[in-house]
This record gives C-alpha cells, sequence and structure tokens, in this order.
C-alpha cells in the first residue's frame, strides 16, 4: 500500500511537472471561458485547462506567456495547419509580376489562398449549390461574384456560413427580377469592409445555370 | 643502361609533378585563408550557401530555430518623430526607434541587472535628436554587459556612447551584392558586435599577427562564409492548431505594456537580448531577407561554436583532394581517362573539378556546419590550365 501511495504520488508530481503553465495578458475579448470561468489578465491556466471560446465571434485571441520556458504565446480561436513544404516548392518559389496584388500588412494571407484552391471545377446550378470550403470567413470579410449578364457587369455578395459558400438563384435576381442566364462565367473576390480593399480569389468559375422550367416535375 | 636512364628521367618527370601538385595545394590553402580573411565575398558563398540549404531542407533538417536563451524584441511598432535638418537647415521631420521606451527598457534591465547580455543593432546617428537623449546615452554607458551598433562610414550622436558601441557593417560588391561574408574584425583590429559580445561573454578574443589571426592560442579566421541557424522565418511558430509561440516580442506591445503581470526582469532573467527592427532592417541573405540583428547574433553564434578556428582536420583534407586534382591536372590527366567502360567514363566527365569540390564541401557542411570556399581552388586550377595552355602554344609556336 506504501508503494503504491509513493507511485502514485510520484506519477502526480510528474503530470505536474510536464503540464505548461499559462498567466494570461492579453485578451482581444470578454467572452472568453477557462475551465467554466471567465478569462481575466492576470489569471492562470495549464496546457489541460479547456478554453470555451464565446460564440458568434470570429479571430478570438488570448495572449500568455507560458510561465516555465518564459516565453509568450498566442492562443487562437481558428485551427492553424502546420505549413510542411514539399521538394519542388523547396527549389521553386512563386513570384507575382501582376499589380492586382491586395495585400496588406496583417492581413491574414491564408483566406484567400485556401479559397483559391476551393474553385477548380466547374458548377451547376439547380437549386441551391453548397460549396464546403472548410474556410470560416471573419465578418468583417465578404465574398462578392462577379459576372456579365448582356452588356451588364453584375457584382453581387455571396452568402458563407460555416465554411460554406452558398449560391442560389438569387445570385441572378436584380430588382426581384430574375435573369435567365445559361453559362456563366464569374469572378470572385474577398471584400474586406475594415478597409474597404478587395483580394482577388478566382476567375471564370464555370457555372451551368438549369432552367426552373426545365425540370421535369415529380409529380 | 639506357633503361636504366629512362627510369631516372621517369621519377625526376614524376617528383616535378609531386613537387607542383604540393606546391599548388599548399598555395590554395594558404590564398583561401589570406584571400578569406579579408572583408570581400568571394562569387561562389551565396550559392554554396543557397544549395546546401535547400539540401538541408530536402534532406527535412530544416526548422526556424531560435535558442531559449536569446530574447528577439522586434522595434519596428515602436517609433517616434524628431525634427531633421540637413546643413543644418530644418527640412522636415524622421521616423526613429522610440527612444523614451528604450529608455524605459533599459532602465530596467540595469535595475535588473541579471540579463547576459544585450545587443541593441539600434543607430544613434549624429546630428538626429530627441528629447531623451541625455538619460538614454547616460544609462547606456553606465550599463554592463551591453552594445550598440556602429557603422565605419557614420558618426555617432554622442562620444559617450563610443566605448558601449563596436561595428555592425559587411561588405558587398558590384558582384556580390547579397550578404554571405562576415568580418569579425573590422578597419584594421575594430571589433564588431559579435566580435564584442564573444570578448565580454568569453574573455577570448581575435589577435592580429602579422597576416595570421589567433584566438585562443589556436589560428583562426578574421572572416567566414556565414551559415545563419538562427532564423525567423514568420513571427510565430505553430505548437498545436490553438497555439502559437511568438518567435520575438515586440518592445512596446509585449514587454513594456505587461510589466505589471510579467515583470521585465523576469523576462530578461538569463538571456542574451537582441534588440533590433525585424521588418525594415532586412538584408538580403541565402535564406531570403533576415534581419540585420538576426545576422549579427549568428555571427556571435559561429564564433561561440568555434567556427572561426582554422580547421586543421579538414585543411589535410582539403590539401589531399586538392593535391590529387593537382597531380591529375600536371599529368594531364582525367578521371574520365583512367576508365575502360564508356557509360562510366560519360558518368566521370559530369563530376567536373568545381562538382568534386562541391560534394566534399557539402560533406563538410553537413557534418560539421563547416562552410569552406570553393571559388579559390575553381579560379586557381583553371589558371594553372589556363597559362599551362598559353605555355605549350608558345612552346608549339617556336617549333
Amino acid at each position: 500500500m506504501k508503494l503504491l501511495t509513493i507511485l502514485l504520488f510520484a506519477f502526480c508530481n510528474i503530470l505536474i511537472v510536464r503540464a505548461d503553465d499559462y498567466k494570461v495578458l492579453y485578451l482581444n475579448s470578454n467572452d472568453i471561458l477557462i475551465d467554466g470561468k471567465k478569462a481575466q489578465v492576470g489569471a492562470t491556466f495549464n496546457d489541460k485547462s479547456i478554453i470555451t471560446w464565446a460564440k458568434n465571434q470570429e479571430r478570438q485571441a488570448i495572449k500568455a506567456v507560458n510561465t516555465k520556458t518564459n516565453k509568450m504565446c498566442v492562443f487562437v480561436s481558428q485551427s492553424m495547419e502546420k505549413n510542411s513544404l514539399t521538394a519542388y516548392e523547396i527549389l521553386t518559389a512563386n513570384k507575382h509580376l501582376s499589380t492586382h496584388d491586395a495585400y496588406q500588412e496583417g492581413q491574414d494571407i491564408s483566406i484567400p489562398i485556401k479559397l483559391r484552391k476551393q474553385f477548380e471545377e466547374d458548377y451547376e446550378l439547380l437549386d441551391t449549390l453548397v460549396i464546403d470550403t472548410k474556410v470560416v470567413l471573419p465578418s468583417s470579410y465578404s465574398l462578392i461574384a462577379t459576372y456579365e449578364y448582356g452588356d451588364a457587369r453584375i457584382s453581387k455578395t455571396v452568402k458563407t456560413a460555416n465554411g460554406q459558400i452558398i449560391i442560389d438563384r438569387k445570385l441572378f435576381s436584380i430588382d426581384g427580377k430574375a435573369l435567365q442566364p445559361r453559362d456563366v462565367l464569374i469572378n470572385f473576390d474577398l471584400y474586406n469592409k475594415e478597409n474597404g480593399m478587395y483580394t482577388f480569389i478566382k476567375g471564370d468559375v464555370k457555372l451551368m445555370v438549369i432552367p426552373e422550367k426545365a425540370i421535369p416535375s415529380a409529380e | 643502361m639506357k633503361k636504366i636512364t629512362f627510369l631516372l628521367s621517369l621519377r625526376r618527370h614524376y617528383r616535378i609533378k609531386l613537387l607542383g601538385a604540393f606546391l599548388l595545394s599548399v598555395g590554395i590553402i594558404a590564398a583561401s585563408y589570406f584571400i578569406g580573411n579579408s572583408d570581400i565575398p568571394m562569387p561562389d558563398e551565396m550559392k554554396v550557401l543557397r544549395t546546401f540549404d535547400s539540401f538541408m531542407k530536402i534532406s527535412g533538417q530544416y526548422e526556424d530555430n531560435v535558442p531559449d536563451s536569446i530574447l528577439l524584441v522586434n522595434v519596428c511598432y515602436d517609433k517616434q518623430l524628431v525634427d531633421y535638418s540637413v546643413h543644418d537647415i530644418p527640412v522636415g521631420q524622421f521616423v526613429i526607434t522610440d527612444r523614451e521606451k528604450l529608455l524605459q527598457f533599459l532602465t530596467a534591465a540595469y535595475e535588473a541587472d541579471n540579463y547576459r547580455y544585450i545587443m541593441m543593432d539600434v543607430f544613434f546617428e549624429h546630428n538626429i535628436e530627441s528629447p531623451q537623449d541625455s538619460a538614454l546615452f547616460a544609462t547606456i554607458s553606465k550599463m554592463n554587459r551591453i552594445v550598440i551598433a556602429n557603422h565605419t562610414d557614420s558618426y555617432l550622436s554622442d562620444s559617450m556612447l563610443k566605448q558601449k558601441s563596436a561595428y555592425a557593417d559587411y561588405t558587398v560588391t558590384w558582384k556580390v551584392t547579397k550578404f554571405s561574408h562576415f568580418q569579425f574584425m573590422r578597419e584594421g583590429d575594430e571589433p564588431t558586435m559579435p566580435l564584442r559580445i564573444y570578448e565580454d561573454l568569453t574573455g577570448k578574443t581575435i589577435k592580429k599577427w602579422g597576416p595570421f589571426y589567433f584566438s585562443d592560442g589556436h589560428l583562426c579566421k578574421n572572416a567566414i562564409t556565414l551559415n545563419l541557424p538562427i532564423r525567423v522565418a514568420e513571427d510565430y511558430s505553430l505548437e498545436t492548431p490553438n497555439i502559437l509561440e511568438k518567435k520575438y516580442e515586440f518592445l512596446g506591445a509585449d514587454i513594456l505594456a505587461h510589466d505589471s503581470i510579467y515583470p521585465i526582469s523576469m523576462q530578461l532573467q538569463d538571456k542574451i537580448i537582441i534588440i533590433g527592427d525585424f521588418m525594415t532592417d532586412v538584408h538580403d541573405t541565402y535564406l531570403g531577407p533576415q534581419p540585420g540583428s538576426l545576422i549579427c547574433i549568428n555571427a556571435y553564434h559561429a564564433l561561440q561554436q568555434g567556427d572561426h578556428y582554422f580547421h586543421w582536420g579538414w585543411a589535410t583534407v582539403q590539401f589531399i583532394i586538392y593535391f590529387i586534382i593537382g597531380y591529375f591536372l600536371m599529368s594531364r590527366l582525367t578521371f574520365a581517362r583512367m576508365l575502360p567502360n564508356v557509360y562510366l567514363r560519360m558518368l566521370f566527365f559530369i563530376f567536373s573539378v568545381p562538382t568534386i569540390l562541391l560534394i566534399v564541401a557539402l560533406i563538410a557542411y553537413v557534418t560539421t556546419g563547416y562552410v569552406y570556399n570553393m571559388y579559390i581552388p575553381t579560379f586557381l586550377y583553371w589558371l594553372y590550365q589556363f597559362l599551362m595552355n598559353m605555355y605549350l602554344k608558345s612552346k608549339n609556336r617556336i617549333r
């Protein structure tokens, strides 16, 4: 029994030694919970603590210092991916020659890059088209679709929610009047409301709009 | 009798070639040492570093690395505007590093006095003044274990800073416009910032004796092709999908702002502190743009690792390789000609002298991190061949 107690004590000590403790230095939201309690500057937590991010708020972060390593770190609400380079990416580099590069200091460039990869195919619009991008847009961003209809160039905001882009027939409706396009080439841009900047995402995405009248009745 | 005379003449012939190869090899090693000690970078240094770095990346040995003993302090967002004059005529305002914040930080560091060293890669240029100057300069001059940046072609704002300053310069040429080569003592025997830190922290230094340099009783080099193992490619490193560890800290927003919760004295404990502008003070290197302060700390790291010492082991390996190549050149032999198989011969044609040297240099780099110069041996072999061809042509013409 004595031996078991010693072993248990030693195991607990190992766990304590291994756990990293953090001290909160800064919060960008007042609604973040750590272990069920409201997070506050100066509070401490460890790497086993459960952080509950506030709903309906994008890009929440906690700046904290690891009291063991004395290194500052940032806990973020949005998961990020580690970029591992392939041999091709190591040996080559992509350079921009165009002026259509609206990169602003501080802008999260991973969003346009990730979104750009989503528009590789042709699409067909029957009822509602849902493109699952897994890229959650911050509230300050909106996705703009631009297409030509006759002589007019039409730009409209596309619905986005929970990492999905939702395209429906409202995209082809002006002042309540439905347009009747067939094959449309759409350009997508990301609009940042904070600085009024547009970032080009993808051009000439082919969308075939199936006419409503052609849909055979289910009856 | 005829046979013996032929053998003797053959021996003499071999002896000349062996002596020639020996002298050429010693000459290459000596030239590499003496020319390499100058501030001038050789044209191949950048290319070699880039090739090696790509190899390390492909082999999966690449990583961003800032040792825990180093605290990087970024002042890129800590700026102030000061009045500026040209020929004593006001021309407007100039952006400089916020001296109020520097004073606040250094005062706290002076009081704590628990840091290992402070390298402040901030230049206090003559003619640029701020209201905090007298207090700031007085604090710097009374501090221990601190070095500030100075330049060979500029003047410091105050003479009291001179004793705490060291050079933060490197040389480029019309051919080599990017950083690859770091000289530890400049302008004769004036130390650079990395050498000053090395002197203060280890008690060792580099001393000049004629054309030779010595450190701690060993033959050493005054300049090296600088490898950059301490590198910052991104502001943060991703520890887990939700935790980003900061690679450097901002002076105002991180260090000074949180003093009440996380005291500056705790942040500085046993650290070598590097203060610099990591966003605008960047220089082209084989890794791409890198902050000037990181180049300096890598140069200190190289000194600490002993990369400046003359490597007798590798010099011997180099000597053997140069000797073999030299002997082949003097004998007008090629590696390819020695092979009977035509395909093997074709393969060996690919292995020219520069390729062999590159492979050897790569082995040296991977095993020891030592980067040795290949431009000088390649150039000297080319020069030998060129002069020999000229000599043979003129000899044929006379005949």
